[in-house]
This record gives structure tokens, C-alpha cells and sequence, in this order.
């Protein structure tokens, strides 16, 4: 049993990560989800924001953190969705083609509060991560990595569009699954119930993903055929444990 | 229906005190700072305004009967005391333009029971529409509230207020009074001031509407989220299946089906987690359209886990504000405040502290976009002691 941490957007994540996790190293682990500190206005607790601010605040003492509270952490989980490098500009506020004059000062966590959003340089898609879904994912694992300064014992997953992708992929089985755009809006939540399972309201709620998680780790090889970002998700896991294991 | 002002004077620490409250309003501090005398001032306003003031009309409120000397303040440096306790309240009504203020000056009790009308005030903008005095001579019984013995239809309006802030009181639940095994001696409805009948009210909420199930206006699924362990939360009477038949219990119980377990294993509150036993409380409290419209909870976040102090604050504000309700608050639990929208100006956090006299103050603690943008959250503010409400521990 490994002790993992997980860094994630929100409590749907973290159901459908840990449950996978557990189908990938074919044990039971321990799960800690770990979550940033909101501001004074309730910001940045869970979200793209959250994950890349944790990285931030814990880069310098990431080590000390895992390894300072018994029981260590034998590794971490850092998860953000696609979708961020496809629709959040502030995201690409450093990437090298945006030309802004604010570039070196601005903090791309206080995006909106420094810019106005109709007069952004940044153009979507970000010309420097270009086919969608692999630059996406090439672009946010920079983006986290960088925020972090140093990755061991660190796996960083990005599923695209997100992690409901692989609902869709472990229920349905569509081409091209990972370049469908907002899969619970436009899939999942449509109708008043997906695969017989009600979604009330059209609501997000980690309970319903607790139903999901055993048909995609029944699923996990057809997700990771349909899912680049699962098969990376599931090679990374294994080179750590691998690695954790020596 | 919104409270502008309350006023409290020579009541207990709170000599000389004022605060604007909003809809939620959360009060912080030190033990022993005044935040349960700040819930009490306002239960003596409520049956001052409303009633009569004697020890069942506070303990109905669920303010502490003390000796009457020392319900006024009794500090060192005050050499000439003040005969009366002072409350004050201002609220404006949407219909009106001006706002109401009622002020009361009260004399404690000496051989009796019964608190005595020093002076009533009532006004509109700053017309006096109604009050007496000490000397009036037309003033009725000096041991009733001036709304219960004018009848005057042009106080209609500002009479509007009695009829909410008459149902205030002040909830401090008890886990065994929750657990159903112990009656609640605050038998108030639709739910005891120390959590009775909590199942009589969970059943009047729980509701199947078009195939999903409600609580309130909540799905289900909502309440589930922070009682992650149940998987179903019914009303049902007792049964030897599921409650021992040597536990005492109430009509009703609450029947709980653990997700983890099998579906034939249900419990009732009596063995259920006494965090779900809250949650469901304060949720039936700030949903129940029966409920108070005005009230008061103290520690609000006993027996709830940390996250869960924060997502419930944040799930009770919502409700509270929705029934257009207002709630005074006292808390101890950092995580509480970090679930606390202060950019919503309906909801307001007070610090309280003592000054060198030992008098209580309250500081409301409004938050600079400059400071949110630091990314500190309230709840390391508050125990660095940036927002005061701490004692000087170190």
C-alpha cells in the first residue's frame, strides 16, 4: 500500500484519480487530498488556480512535506484538466508568442484583477502548443513542473478535454474522445441521467463519480486505447512506483 | 425585512456596544470576550420588543438566567452605575421608506421576577410614532412591552418586525437531545432549542419531487455530499430492526443507510455520526418555513470536521440568505470564516475583544480587494491575530 497525495481540481477528480491509481498498482493505497488555501475571498482553494498555486507554495518545501509527517508520501499526484489551455488565457500568459507588456510583471493567478480580458493580447489557441490535445497537455505539465521547480516522485496528469473524457471513453467508447469539448456539459449531463445513473440538477458531485470509477477502472485498458492521457497517466505511475520501489 | 443597527448598553460586559448586522453575522473572539452575551442581548431585545421580560420569556429565548444584579454591567472603573439596561434596535422595512428604530431602557428585577419598561421609544425616520415613558401617565402595565398593549393600526407597519423577531432564540444543539433519547425542556417548534424534534422537521423537508429527492430546496445529493458516509436519510417511527429496544426514543427517528454497508443495515440518529446530526440541524433551522426568522446559533461548529465546518457555513449562508432569514453566529473554528464570502455584503464577520476596562467591543472586519489579492485566507488572518478575536497567548 503506497501513501499518495493528490493535488487535483475538484472532488470529482480526485474519485475518478484514486480509484484508477488503485486499478494501476492493482493494490489499495491511501489517498490524502491535498488542497491549497483559499484567499479572502474564498479563491483559489480548488480549481486550475488552486492546483497551480499548492505547486507554487510548496515548491521549496515539497520534499519536507512528503517525508516530515509520518506516514511519508511515497508520491504525488498533480491533476489539471485540459480544457484550462483550450479556454483560460491566463494560462498562455507567459508563453513566449504573447506579446503583452505586463508579461514579466504580472501574476497569472491574479488574472482578471491586473487585465481586462477584452483587450488580452493572448489569442486562443496559444500558437506555441499547437495540435490541441498534445499541446495542451505538453503545455500545462510545463506549466505545473515549472510552478514546482523539480518533479521526483511527482506524477502530473493532464486528461483532456477532462478527466470525464474518460467517462465518456470508458462508457461510450467514441473516436476522438479526448478532443470533445466540455464532455460533462455536452455529454454526461445533457439528459437527466447518463448510463442509468441520475444526475440531478445536471450537477457535479463526487457521489455520482463514485459510480463512474468502477466502470472506468473495469474499462481502463479501452480508456487508455481511446485516452493519450491515460496511457501517459499509467506509464508515469509505474516508473514511480518503480523507481519508489528500488 | 433588514436589522440596520443594534444598540446594547449596560448589559453584562457589553456597557456600551452598537453593530450593523447583516443577514449572517459571525462573531469571534477570545473565551469569555462576549460573543454568547451578544446572542443574549439580542434574545432580551427580541422579548422586550415582542413580550414581557421574565425568566420564562428569556429562558424561552434561551438566554442564561443569572442573579439580577448581575445582568448590568458591574466593572471596577464605572463609579456611578446606570440604572437601566439599554437595547436599541434599527431595521428598515421595504416597504417603507424610513427606517424604525425601537429603543427600551429595562430595570432588572429586584423582588420579583419581572423586568419593568423604564422608557419605550419607537420611531420613524426621526418621528416618534409611539413609546412612554417613566413618567407618562398613560402607560399600561409597566411589566409589559409597549407592542403587546398598543393597538394602534398606524403601527401597523412598524409592527411588522414583532411578528420575525418574536420567534428568536438562541440553538445550541446537544447530541444526546439530537440522538433522540433525551427530550429537549425547550419543547419550541418546529425545532428545540437544543436540537428536539429534529426529526419531526426533517420530515416536513424531505420531499420527492419529478423522480429526485429533495431536502428543502436542496437535492439530497447536496446533504450527502457532507455526510459522505450515508447513502440514504429517511423519517421513520422506531423499530426493534433498527434501534435497540432498551434505548428510550421519540415518536419519530431519523433512519440513516450506511453506503458502505448493506442496504438492510440501517441505524437511526442514535448510532449515526452526531456530525450528521448537526449538519441536518442547522440545515432544517435555516431552511424550515416554519422556523425562526430571526435566531442565533452558538458554536456553530461543533463536532463538525474542518472542511466540513467550511462547506457547511458556505451551504447555511446560502440558505440563510435564500429564506431571507438573519442568524447570529458564534464560532471558535478557523475553517468556518475561510467558508465565509465577506465580498457578499449580507454576510458579516465581528470580532470581539476587551478593551483595557475589560468592556467588550465589537469590530466588524471588512476585507481589502488588496488583501484578497495577497492570498491570504481569513483563517490564517485570524490566527496570526490579524483580526483581533484571540487571546494574547503566546
Amino acid at each position: 500500500m503506497k501513501h499518495i497525495g493528490i493535488v487535483c481540481e475538484g472532488p470529482t477528480d480526485f474519485v475518478i484519480l484514486s480509484r484508477v491509481i488503485d486499478t494501476i498498482t492493482k493494490e489499495l493505497n491511501c489517498y490524502l487530498r491535498l488542497q491549497p488555501e483559499e484567499n479572502c475571498a474564498g479563491q483559489y482553494g480548488n480549481g486550475w488556480k488552486g492546483v497551480l498555486k499548492w505547486c507554487r507554495d510548496h515548491a521549496d518545501i515539497k520534499n519536507l512535506f512528503m517525508q516530515g509527517v509520518a506516514p511519508a508520501l511515497d508520491f504525488l499526484v498533480i491533476q489539471m484538466d485540459g480544457d484550462v489551455s483550450r479556454k483560460d488565457k491566463p494560462s498562455h500568459c507567459l508563453c513566449a508568442s504573447v506579446m503583452c507588456e505586463k508579461k514579466i510583471k504580472r501574476d497569472p493567478l491574479n488574472y482578471p484583477i491586473d487585465c481586462d480580458t477584452t483587450t488580452c493580447p493572448v489569442v486562443l489557441p496559444c500558437e506555441d502548443h499547437a495540435p490541441p490535445v498534445d499541446g495542451y497537455r505538453t503545455h500545462l505539465k510545463g506549466l505545473i513542473a515549472a510552478a514546482l521547480r523539480e518533479t521526483d516522485r511527482t506524477c502530473i496528469v493532464i486528461p483532456c478535454d477532462s478527466t470525464e473524457a474518460w467517462v465518456i471513453a470508458a462508457y461510450d467508447s467514441p473516436a476522438n474522445v479526448e478532443q470533445l469539448e466540455a464532455p460533462w456539459e455536452n455529454v454526461i449531463a445533457r439528459g437527466k441521467s447518463y448510463h442509468g445513473i441520475r444526475i440531478p440538477g445536471q450537477k457535479k458531485r463526487a457521489r455520482i463519480f463514485e459510480e463512474f470509477a468502477p466502470v472506468v477502472c473495469e474499462n481502463w485498458e479501452k480508456v487508455k486505447q481511446l485516452c493519450q492521457s491515460a496511457q501517459d497517466f499509467e506509464q508515469s505511475i509505474h516508473t514511480i512506483v518503480a523507481a519508489a520501489s528500488q | 425585512m433588514n436589522l440596520r443597527k443594534i444598540t446594547i448598553e449596560n448589559f453584562k460586559c457589553l456597557y456600551d456596544v452598537s453593530f450593523e448586522p447583516g443577514k449572517v453575522n459571525v462573531f469571534i473572539g477570545a473565551n469569555g470576550s462576549g460573543k454568547s452575551t451578544v446572542l443574549e442581548a439580542v434574545g432580551l431585545l427580541s422579548a422586550a420588543m415582542t413580550d414581557r421580560v421574565d425568566s420564562t420569556s428569556l429562558q424561552r429565548k434561551g438566554v442564561r438566567l443569572s442573579v439580577s444584579a448581575l445582568y448590568k454591567s458591574h466593572f471596577k472603573s464605572i463609579n456611578r452605575k446606570k440604572l437601566t439596561v439599554g437595547l436599541s434596535l434599527e431595521w428598515e422595512d421595504g416597504a417603507c421608506p424610513d427606517p424604525f428604530r425601537y429603543d427600551v431602557h429595562l430595570t432588572t428585577p429586584t423582588d420579583d421576577d419581572f423586568w419593568k419598561y423604564h422608557a419605550e421609544a419607537l420611531y420613524q425616520g426621526n418621528a416618534k410614532i409611539g413609546g412612554r415613558s417613566h413618567a407618562s401617565q398613560q402607560q399600561g402595565s409597566s411589566y409589559v412591552g409597549f407592542y403587546l398593549q398598543d393597538n394602534d393600526p398606524k403601527l401597523a407597519a412598524a409592527r411588522k418586525i414583532a411578528q420575525e423577531f418574536s420567534s428568536y432564540g438562541i440553538f445550541q444543539p446537544s447530541t444526546l437531545i439530537l440522538r433522540g433519547t433525551v427530550p429537549d425542556t425547550s419543547q419550541a417548534a418546529p425545532l428545540g432549542l437544543n436540537g428536539g424534534r429534529l426529526a419531526e422537521a426533517i420530515d416536513s423537508l424531505i420531499q420527492k419531487k419529478d423522480g429526485d429527492l429533495f431536502f428543502g430546496d436542496l437535492y439530497m445529493e447536496d446533504i450527502l455530499e457532507m455526510i459522505d458516509w450515508a447513502d440514504d436519510i429517511s423519517v421513520d417511527i422506531p423499530k426493534n430492526s433498527y434501534i435497540n429496544a432498551n434505548i428510550p426514543t421519540m415518536r419519530q427517528v431519523i433512519k440513516f443507510t450506511d453506503r458502505y454497508m448493506k442496504k438492510t443495515a440501517q441505524f437511526t440518529g442514535y448510532d449515526a455520526s452526531e456530525g450528521a446530526l448537526y449538519v441536518l440541524f442547522m440545515l432544517a433551522l435555516a431552511m424550515h418555513p416554519q422556523g425562526p426568522s430571526v435566531f442565533a446559533v452558538d458554536s456553530f461548529d461543533h463536532a463538525l470536521n474542518l472542511r466540513l465546518s467550511k462547506k457547511m457555513i458556505q451551504v447555511f449562508c446560502e440558505q440563510v440568505i435564500q429564506h431571507e432569514k438573519c442568524v447570529f453566529l458564534t464560532t471558535h473554528n478557523p475553517l468556518v470564516l475561510d467558508g465565509l464570502d465577506l465580498c457578499n455584503d449580507d454576510i458579516r464577520l465581528f470580532a470581539m475583544d476587551r478593551d483595557s476596562n475589560g468592556y467588550a467591543q465589537i469590530k466588524r472586519i471588512l476585507v481589502s480587494q488588496e488583501l484578497i489579492d495577497e492570498g491570504q485566507p481569513l483563517s490564517r488572518l485570524w490566527i496570526n491575530g490579524r483580526l483581533g478575536g484571540v487571546l494574547a497567548l503566546l
